[in-house]
């Protein structure tokens, strides 16, 4: 026993990082190494990935936005915004592409991001005020 | 009724969402949740419903990642007896 690396807290946890991210090549060669060493932690690990897929799949939230509010009730000063980060992180950066492609859009062809390029009035005289007249 | 991990993933990918076997296994897991320790509960929500990893969730709970660790191992550990019927074994 002695012989470990690892103490079992050490060994779980980088058991419970391998569920979270891919391991570096040491690190998964300490992780067989703890399997060898802490055989219950292979199970514990299989266990948890069978119960992540359950909870995950069914999202059994004890009331609605139960989870929202446990994160919303976390201490921290920014604590608010924790849950739309996670779940609006795509659509944020989606927006934030979106956005750059328009103003790229302008660019190439006004030669400028003046405000009136942006709000198309660049080429607006009052000549055209009578235009349909 | 006797449903594995599997049964209960198809039933999700056919998207039941209201059918019976769905709403009982989420009785099922909701009546683990509400079974375990306030603490094991935030570490098992942050990290099993909600997908967070364990240095975020030490962050959100501004506690040790081992301690994250350990309290998820003795919450899995309680939740695996309510939670026989619906997982393999």
């Amino acid at each position: 026993m002695s012989q470990n690396k690892y103490t079992e807290e050490e060994a779980r946890l980088l058991a419970h990082r391998s569920l979270d991210e891919p391991l570096s090549a040491d690190e998964q060669v300490l992780l067989a190494e703890a399997f060898t060493s802490f055989p219950d932690l292979r199970e514990e690990v299989e266990r948890l990935r069978e119960m992540g897929q359950l909870f995950a799949q069914l999202r059994p939230e004890p009331s609605a936005h139960f989870a929202q509010r446990v994160v919303m009730a976390l201490p921290g000063p920014l604590a608010w915004y924790r849950p739309l980060v996670r779940r609006w992180s795509a659509v944020a950066a989606a927006a934030c592409i979106a956005l750059l492609l328009a103003l790229s859009f302008i660019y190439v062809n006004s030669g400028t991001l003046d405000a009136e390029a942006i709000l198309g009035l660049e080429d607006i005289w009052v000549e055209d005020v009578y235009a349909f007249e | 009724m006797h449903l594995g991990v599997e049964e209960a993933l198809l039933l999700r990918q056919a998207d039941h969402s209201q059918s019976p076997e769905r709403a009982e296994l989420q009785d099922v897991l909701r009546s683990a949740l509400g079974r375990i320790s306030e603490e094991y509960r935030a570490v098992v929500v942050l990290r099993l419903v909600e997908g967070y990893s364990v240095s975020e969730t030490a962050d959100l709970l501004q506690i040790p990642m081992g301690t994250v660790a350990s309290r998820l191992s003795r919450a899995q550990r309680e939740l695996q007896q309510y939670l026989k019927p619906i997982l393999n074994n």
